[in-house]
């Protein structure tokens, strides 16, 4: 029982971490590989817009990101990456519920983003001066991502690991 | 105000004079016609219909060539994509020159064919003879594929085992197949086969099954070495050729700007036909509408008049009509126009946003981007293209404005502290650490977001000004008193109140900002229900007025993905820095460290730009321009001389 608590806390912080990289990276690949099937879709028919169709695709791929960068956040601030592994189980814990907002928010607004993006690729493909347009519709979405990730950046920079 | 006041033109002139008005007024380039549907136009009042070459195609043709000829001619090479300078006269000229020019195009294009088609038949040549050295000493015409009863396959077998396999199976299945060795290497085992032609399907399938590649020039006519002797014999002929016709090309390359010249002159001349087109009139006048920029009316009306039978006038916009938009921007705000003209352009109930987008466009995208590295390599690339290669149109006022905005993002990176992530610290293990000027936003984030906030705000209040400044200009003065001015003092006196204890401690600035906070929100309780008769309705709709504070909160909230974004960039840069230096401080470490770094830096940068760009503009487009500007207007097209190559000077 003592041993299953002590390794409780390294743990819960790995899960903390590889959950922020996990779901949000789901999503953004998901996006990116769809939004690109509708690229490449597009492309025979004017391959000159390939430039501003990349970007278009490149948009919900920062939810993955935004993942990876929790995961650092949570592996550098609990000391896992300089191979400190004594960490409580309330530490932990804390870790895990402020890896929740991106893991969740990152996963479900890369696929909306996403789900945009393939509209304003239409978009462009059609009309392609308007092709920033589409780009500001997306990022809509990615406020939420960004609001999600500060929420965890804060609170983990706020958890003093014991 | 920093858009140009334009005037209505109207002209009635004569049928006879039309192309040489609408030269003119190409020439001038600033007029904008009305769009009208294209009129039935009668044949003989085309006089340039007539000319022979003026179509699609050989401008075109023109195109490709010039363009060819820029390229290769050294001459030309230092122009880069840079127009060309030439006089009126010389234009004129290529116009009638024109037979003389089109020739030696078609001299030069015969060139290109010429030279393509015997570059393929040495490239040919070439890999026959690859493919039949090894053959060499193969005694049989390679034409013979066979008698009337037997069929012979010449080629390759990938090893011994393979034959041997392949023989075997010969053994059971055609017992007549006779397997010829012609040389014998480890990777590769040459044989000719011969076998019934009624067994070839069968042989065929079996020689497939293992491996074996038929030499495919079997078909050729003459032994291997007949063949290579005559691809020998021909190929220093084919070189002599070649270089003759090389240089006959390069000799031609000289023509490039004659063909530069007569390609815009084609190039004017149709686009001219096209707007000749478009005026209606009758069979012996023309009638014309457009607009002029107000202070070059006066002055072309009397230079038309002067030139050619016309009556033209030009007059004020009248109200309902909407006169389209011309920019006049100092050269540090055009780029910006940009991202103005992307939302809409303004239209004549809005004032031009640039100027005021521009240094918060500035600001905002140097925080997102800070870093010293990231910001030099932008600004390098982008002024590299605008300013060496001189890029025009939209990659250019794209390379100008990403230039600026590099600039922004050097600055930000040496307040906050960043060369590439923290590059040069992990580099030399901890003894260089880059300062911040002001503070790092790693070790203080919660400042950082402080500071987007009120940074944030300041952008809103800029934004308000604008809509205080546009409802003073239509004499809604006491509504921007009592519907603008009290939300500075309502937002201004909250921000006091939650952080006035953190800059003058004792409370001095949080009274002040509890008093600024309850006077604006008086004012807005009073005034906000102003236009309802009942005053218990009016305080009600007052009260409603304070709610839109969650539309302020949220957008100043929004400005919080500034911090997001700064962190993000360094963050990544970090990761990349660390994990290329897993190797340490060795001399392999360092190499792998620089691989590692030009990857992960090079997608940072990209992403992070990205990045920059469309949230910087995004809060311009929801939370800036949602304050004042509505858009809707429409850009000034004016009738101009579009060349491709060349530029020349104009006179009106």
């Amino acid at each position: 029982m003592k041993d299953l608590i002590t390794i409780l806390g390294p743990g819960l912080t790995l899960l903390a971490g590889a959950l922020a990289a996990l779901l949000p990276g789901i999503g953004s690949a998901k996006s990116v590989g769809r939004a690109g099937e509708l690229a490449a879709g597009v492309l025979p028919e004017d391959p000159a817009k390939f430039g501003k169709l990349l970007i278009l695709q490149a948009l919900p791929g920062t939810q993955g990101i935004y993942g990876l960068l929790s995961w650092f956040m949570i592996m550098n601030a609990s000391g896992m990456l300089a191979g400190n592994a004594n960490l409580s189980w309330q530490t932990g814990m804390a870790y895990l519920m402020a890896a929740l907002p991106i893991t969740f928010v990152g996963y479900f607004s890369a696929i909306y983003q996403g789900r945009v993006a393939e509209a304003g690729m239409s978009l462009v493909a059609k009309r392609p001066q308007e092709q920033s347009k589409a780009l500001v519709l997306a990022a809509m979405v990615e406020t939420y991502a960004i609001l999600a990730l500060l929420a965890t950046v804060l609170s983990v920079l706020n958890i003093k690991p014991v | 105000m920093s858009v140009i006041d334009m005037n209505r033109l109207t002209l009635v002139g004569l049928a006879t004079q039309k192309a040489d008005i609408m030269e003119a007024l190409m020439r001038l380039g600033a007029v904008e016609m009305d769009e009208m549907p294209p009129q039935p136009v009668p044949a003989a009042m085309e006089p340039y219909e007539e000319r022979s070459f003026i179509s699609l195609n050989s401008i075109s043709r023109l195109e490709l060539a010039a363009e060819y000829c820029r390229q290769q001619d050294p001459d030309s090479q230092r122009l880069g994509s840079a127009k060309r300078l030439a006089r009126p006269e010389d234009f004129i000229q290529a116009g009638q020159r024109e037979h003389e020019i089109m020739a030696q195009l078609i001299s030069f294009e015969h060139l290109q064919t010429e030279i393509a088609e015997l570059r393929t038949a040495m490239a040919s040549d070439q890999t026959i003879a690859e493919w039949l050295e090894p053959w060499r000493e193969l005694r049989m015409d390679l034409a013979l594929t066979g008698t009337r009863e037997t069929v012979l396959f010449a080629g390759a077998f990938p090893s011994r085992e393979t034959l041997d396999a392949f023989k075997a199976q010969c053994r059971e299945e055609s017992p007549e197949t006779h397997v010829e060795v012609y040389s014998e290497h480890p990777e590769s085992v040459r044989v000719v086969v011969a076998t019934l032609r009624s067994r070839e399907g069968l042989v065929h399938a079996s020689l497939r099954q293992h491996g074996f590649h038929l030499l495919s020039v079997q078909g050729l006519a003459g032994a291997p070495a007949e063949i290579l002797a005559a691809i020998e014999s021909r190929a220093d002929d084919q070189q002599r050729r070649l270089e003759r016709l090389e240089k006959e090309r390069l000799e031609l390359t000289s023509m490039g700007r004659e063909f530069e010249l007569l390609h815009d002159y084609y190039l004017l001349q149709s686009d001219k036909i096209d707007a000749l087109r478009c005026l209606p009139g009758t069979s012996s006048t023309f009638y014309l509408s457009g607009w002029i920029p107000a202070r070059l009316a006066a002055e072309t009306i009397r230079a038309l008049k002067s030139l050619f039978l016309v009556a033209a006038q030009a007059r004020p916009p009248e109200p309902g009509e909407e006169p389209p938009v011309q920019f006049n921007n100092p050269q540090v705000v055009k780029p910006f126009e940009m991202i103005v003209e992307m939302f809409s352009a303004p239209s004549s109930e809005d004032i031009d946003p640039s100027p005021l987008l521009a240094p918060f466009f500035f600001l905002f995208f140097g925080m997102m981007l800070s870093d010293i590295g990231y910001g030099l390599v932008l600004a390098g690339l982008t002024g590299y293209l605008a300013f060496v290669k001189k890029a025009e149109g939209e990659m250019g006022r794209m390379s100008r404005m990403l230039f600026i905005s590099g600039v922004g993002s050097i600055i930000w990176g040496f307040l906050f502290g960043g060369f590439f992530g923290d590059m040069l610290t992990v580099v030399s293990q901890g003894k260089i650490v880059v300062p911040s000027l002001w503070f790092n936003p790693m070790d203080e984030p919660m400042t950082l977001m402080v500071w987007s906030m009120v940074f944030g705000a300041l952008h809103l209040f800029a934004a308000m000004g604008a809509k205080i400044y546009l409802l003073v200009r239509s004499g809604k003065t006491f509504d921007a008193l009592v519907d603008i001015v009290p939300w500075y003092f309502l937002l201004t006196g909250l921000g006091l109140l939650v952080g006035g204890d953190s800059i003058i401690p004792g409370g001095p600035l949080k009274f002040a900002g509890q008093v600024m906070a309850i006077a604006g929100a008086v004012v807005l309780l009073l005034f906000g229900g102003r236009d309802a008769k009942n005053p218990v309705m009016r305080l009600l709709k007052g009260l409603l007025s304070l709610y839109s504070i969650t539309g302020y909160f949220s957008d100043i909230l929004s400005y919080t993905r500034i911090l997001a974004l700064v962190l993000a960039t360094s963050v990544i840069a970090m990761v990349f820095n660390k994990l290329g230096f897993l190797f340490g401080p060795t001399p392999l470490g360092y190499v792998v460290f620089a691989i590692a770094a030009l990857i992960g830096h090079t997608l940072n940068l990209a992403l992070s730009a990205l990045s920059a760009y469309v949230h910087t503009s995004r809060l311009h487009y929801v939370e800036f321009f949602s304050k004042f500007y509505e858009g809707g207007g429409r850009l000034f097209k004016p009738l101009k001389t579009r060349t491709r190559f060349i530029s020349f000077q104009r006179k009106p």
